[in-house]
């Protein structure tokens, strides 16, 4: 009797309307690589979000050339070349003469270095970073400028330096925040213009419908790539409306997330149709509108509410490929314009960089191909989560 | 059947009419028109003289006037110069489009030739180790860029195993023959065919499994057992054929993100196909081949959609093409 | 009677599905017999394994389920025990069967005619004429008009009622000993499901096939079976020449379902329905699978499965409180 009781209970339980999001929730954390994934790109956009930070905690800077300091592999130092370093130096005396001249005084009285006044500097300067650092834990009062010119000229860099020097670690979180950013944002855009052209088909129908088809299903026909290319190759001086955001210094993210989200909406737009039209032919709308509920109550109301589960699983998958346009716009040269670091132009001249670093090429595509992937494995998770079917009990 | 064709070859022509247009004019807005040019190579020249040059190159007219200019040279066969290759555009153009026929038929028909029996070997055992072990797989297949691939592939087999070639379509110069002739094409062909690959492969299998997973749930398939068939033929006769229709789908319309790809894959490989010659002459400003490259490029892809769709008729009675 | 062969006897079955919940017994020693020529109707609601039996007499039974005891003995054989390739000529060839939904058990991308001749290849030493002859002969053989023709045509070309037609026509091609027919009138619209029951006692009578007939429904059930089983969560509840159980129910699920259909002359009742609900998986209770449901239930309902006992000669019960009151 009592194992019928608890029966009756767990039943009870059982039966007891859990809320929507939650049961999503359930089901999406049993998707192991969905969590990965989704930890991975949290990880990823509060690196893009924090770049300053890190930059300013490392002392490293993404557009900072070194000529001496080139295809660095990982785990190394780059030390700045002397004639720099005695520039650097004489920069500093220049602009702080009186407390320069305090320095050379106090290292030369305590007979730290045996060289001239004058000379004192340069000649911290030059010799190794320990030996130095050793002479000026003497000094009462060393100067933070200084301190930062001195910490400036030897360098660890993580990941490596590219072509010019730059360290490839700081331009890889610069990197995330472009490449991310663009995907995120563009997809976004994507999502709202097939909203609209995907309510508009399917709630009126007729040769609106067919017109907008047609042209969904033209895009959707096309090669993408080259289309693209044709689009990123104008220059934007020469179109009358852009041409204001010319100069602006975003111009080629602007660019960027127009070209992408330009080719991007179609199939949010087909999803929407069809939800709308298969939702169309069902009692409640009927009753929505027998009610008197205008089109556009009918639409926010009744309608978006139940595309939201398979548009959230286009958006994510859709984050993915535009972060593949973006990097393959980029690495052709037609993307993200540097100085600024996207992952797709970081890898713009790898052909020839391979023979000389292939981290230079590795680190970026491994960036790139671990974003993707968590994006379309989140996907994944997403789909099977929101999808009723695949509810378990 | 044959309204259906040509209704279908009127609306592809619709499209590319309509896109040529739209190229002409974005072409017209790039940096670097053919006085431009002039003007920075020869810093003396006069405003009168630009006034004169861009009337001589009619480019003082509005775009939509210059556009039926060009289209009335083409249609009467000049396909133009160009201008960075000293040749007319026809010439240049026929080896491209083979070179890009033969990387993207092969990258196309390998994926089919892998992608087709994994998928259905996972779907005949859902939930077996090699299940999971394929679809992890499968995931990083489609997130791959075939251009980072390609990157890949090249440090690997040409830099440090030198087994391949890093880039190029045959050996220079070789002037081979025959079947040492093919071979040597073989040898450029197969990292640009295997980084073309691997995205069509991974989104094949995913939709092959679950196309077939979905056909071996189907009454018909059990009908198939109770008549006594063998396992093979129930799989392969009744199911399968069933699972190829949206799997044909899946194969057409990947016609052009395979194309895409192989523009990408030609550029990293330095392979001479159309695709490059896209990019290279919108770089270059080659306006010519520019334009007739990317329309003669975009229309076969076009084209080879609409052939696929009208021999789905072939695998699905069901559909009546009215 | 007693005297003749059973052409299927049914022992013990058991049939288990491996779910991941746990093993869930969706069948538990079911016995019957069907003799040549005769029809035996199983009815039950859905999920009572009525499915599941005759899916098991053909072993097709999918993953996760698996036949875990019993025998199932055709013509004194038991198809268990026979490997996997002989199976296979059994199936098809001595028991066809035809399924609910007409509209998708025939394959969409094989002509009417391939179908039907691959079963009779499959099955018979004949030449491709011979099969196509055989095909068309068992088409018009249904009542399929102009044979011929229909034979080059695709399922969907096919109206519902002569879609099932056909699928009995394939069914029937190599003369099987026994047919199970798994609901083959639900999908249909009533004119054409009396056609089709007719159809079918025709041609049992002509093959004097041993007919396994399965349904919900009581009308069609005593239309076409000569005795009835009545099973409930995997069990027999109730086995009887179909009149003496529509005369004389004595488990209370049988009476209920007779209850619980329309009759001509009581407008004014209410139709009774069942109480309750079919329990999930597992959720039936330890004793008598109805027990939830039962007005006659008492503790020992609850505790320990009720035997089965004989009313009469050819009626068998299983409950600890038969018979009806009125």
């Amino acid at each position: 009797m009592n194992q019928q009781t608890q029966d009756q209970q767990n039943i009870q339980s059982m039966e007891q309307a859990q809320p929507l999001w939650k049961m999503i929730l359930t089901q999406f954390s049993e998707h192991k690589m969905a969590v990965a994934g989704v930890v991975i790109i949290l990880f990823f956009i509060l690196m893009a979000l924090f770049a300053d930070l890190i930059s300013y905690a490392s002392g490293l800077h993404p557009h900072r050339q070194n000529v001496s300091g080139r295809y660095l592999l990982p785990f190394t130092y780059s030390e700045v070349g002397s004639s720099e370093k005695e520039t650097a130096v004489e920069n500093w005396i220049n602009q702080n003469t009186e407390v320069a001249a305090q320095l050379q005084a106090e290292i030369v009285g305590k007979n730290l270095l045996s060289v001239s006044e004058e000379d004192a500097l340069y000649e911290l300067a030059l010799m190794p970073k320990e030996e130095g650092q050793e002479i000026l834990k003497q000094i009462e009062t060393v100067p933070s400028s200084f301190n930062q010119m001195l910490s400036d000229f030897k360098k660890f860099h993580p990941f490596g330096t590219d072509e010019v020097g730059r360290d490839v670690f700081i331009r890889l979180i610069y990197g995330a925040r472009v490449s991310i950013g663009v995907g995120i944002l563009s997809t976004v855009v994507a999502a709202l213009i097939g909203l609209l052209i995907g309510s508009l088909a399917g709630f009126y129908g007729g040769w609106i419908d067919s017109l907008l088809m047609r042209l969904t299903d033209a895009l959707l026909s096309l090669p993408l790539i080259p289309v693209m290319i044709v689009i990123a190759a104008v220059d934007l001086q020469k179109v009358p409306v852009l041409a204001d955001f010319v100069g602006s210094g975003y111009e080629s993210i602007i660019k960027m997330v127009l070209i992408i989200c330009l080719f991007s909406w179609m199939t949010v737009a087909r999803l929407v149709r069809g939800s709308i039209l298969s939702l169309k032919e069902r009692e409640f709308i009927l009753a929505a509108r027998t009610l008197g509920c205008q089109d556009h109550t009918i639409i926010f109301r009744h309608l978006f509410p139940n595309v939201v589960g398979p548009m959230l699983v286009s958006l994510t998958l859709g984050v993915g490929s535009s972060i593949i346009f973006e990097a393959a716009l980029s690495f052709l040269g037609l993307g993200i314009m540097p100085p600024m670091a996207s992952w797709g132009n970081m890898l713009t001249n790898a052909q020839e960089v391979i023979y000389k670093n292939v981290w230079l090429t590795i680190l970026p595509g491994l960036m790139i191909l671990l974003t993707v992937v968590s994006f379309n494995f989140m996907g994944d998770g997403l789909q099977s989560a929101v999808d009723p079917k695949s509810i378990k009990r | 059947m044959a309204t259906y064709i040509l209704r279908r070859l009127i609306q592809t022509l619709g499209v590319v009419i309509l896109l040529s247009y739209v190229c002409f004019y974005l072409m017209t807005l790039m940096p670097g028109d053919p006085v431009e040019l002039m003007i920075s190579s020869n810093p003396k020249i006069t405003s009168e003289d630009v006034a004169r040059l861009r009337s001589l190159y009619g480019l003082d007219q509005p775009a939509y006037k210059r556009y039926l200019n060009w289209v009335s040279q083409i249609s009467s066969g000049d396909l133009g110069h160009s201008r960075t290759y000293r040749v007319p555009v026809s010439e240049l153009l026929g080896p491209r489009l083979w070179n890009t026929f033969y990387l993207s038929m092969l990258a196309l028909t390998f994926s089919i030739l892998v992608a087709l029996p994994i998928g259905v070997y996972t779907a005949l055992n859902p939930g077996s180790r090699m299940d999971s072990i394929v679809s992890m797989l499968t995931f990083f297949g489609i997130s791959m860029p075939s251009f980072l691939l390609a990157l890949i592939l090249i440090i690997i087999f040409a830099v440090q195993l030198n087994w391949l070639p890093a880039g190029g379509t045959e050996t220079i110069g070789a002037d081979n023959t025959g079947l040492a002739g093919i071979l040597d094409r073989a040898k450029y062909l197969i990292l640009p065919v295997l980084s073309l690959s691997l995205q069509s492969i991974g989104s094949f299998v995913r939709y092959a499994r679950g196309s077939m997973l979905d056909v071996l749930r189907q009454d018909y398939v059990r009908t198939a057992k109770a008549k006594g068939l063998s396992y093979h033929v129930v799989i392969w006769k009744h199911a399968f054929r069933n699972a190829l229709i949206p799997i044909i789908t899946i194969i057409a319309l990947s016609l052009s993100s395979v194309f895409s790809g192989a523009l990408l894959t030609e550029t990293v490989f330095a392979y001479q196909g159309v695709g490059k010659l896209v990019y290279d002459s919108i770089m270059g400003n080659d306006f010519n081949v520019a334009m007739v490259s990317f329309i003669i490029s975009v229309s076969m892809v076009l084209l080879m959609n609409l052939i696929a769709d009208i021999l789905y008729g072939f695998v699905d009675p069901r559909i009546s093409y009215q | 009677m007693e005297n003749r062969v059973p052409t299927l006897k049914v022992q013990n079955l058991e049939t288990t599905f491996f779910l991941k919940s746990g093993p869930f017994r969706a069948v538990k020693g079911l016995s019957y017999e069907i003799f040549p020529g005769e029809t035996l109707g199983i009815v039950g609601e859905s999920g009572c394994g009525k499915s599941v039996t005759s899916l098991a007499v053909m072993q097709l039974i999918d993953n996760p389920g698996k036949i875990t005891g019993g025998q199932i003995l055709l013509d004194g054989q038991d198809l268990l025990k026979l490997p996997t390739a002989q199976m296979e000529d059994v199936r098809g060839a001595k028991i066809a069967m035809i399924f609910q939904e007409p509209m998708t058990a025939l394959n969409p991308v094989l002509t009417i005619g391939q179908q039907i001749d691959e079963q009779v290849l499959r099955h018979e030493k004949v030449s491709n004429d011979e099969a196509r002859k055989r095909s068309i002969e068992m088409l018009s053989l249904v009542g399929i008009p102009s044979p011929e023709e229909r034979y080059g045509n695709y399922p969907h070309q096919l109206s519902g009622g002569m879609r099932q037609r056909a699928m009995i026509a394939m069914a029937l091609s190599c003369h099987p000993k026994v047919l199970i027919a798994d609901e083959p009138t639900t999908a249909l619209d009533v004119t054409i499901q009396a056609q089709i029951l007719e159809l079918f006692q025709t041609l049992q009578k002509k093959f004097n096939m041993a007919v396994q007939f399965i349904t919900h429904d009581l009308g069609v059930i005593s239309e076409v079976s000569d005795r009835v089983l009545v099973m409930y969560g995997g069990q027999v509840c109730e086995s009887a020449p179909t009149q003496e159980l529509f005369n004389n129910p004595q488990h209370p699920y049988t009476a209920a379902l007779m209850n619980s259909r329309p009759k001509l002359g009581q407008r004014t009742k209410r139709l009774q329905t069942i109480e309750g609900t079919v329990p999930a998986p597992h959720e039936f209770p330890k004793g008598c699978p109805f027990a939830n449901r039962c007005p006659k239930v008492t503790q020992i309902c609850w505790d320990v499965p009720p035997p089965v006992t004989q009313v009469s000669p050819q009626h068998i019960v299983a409950c600890y409180h038969p018979g009806v009151q009125k």
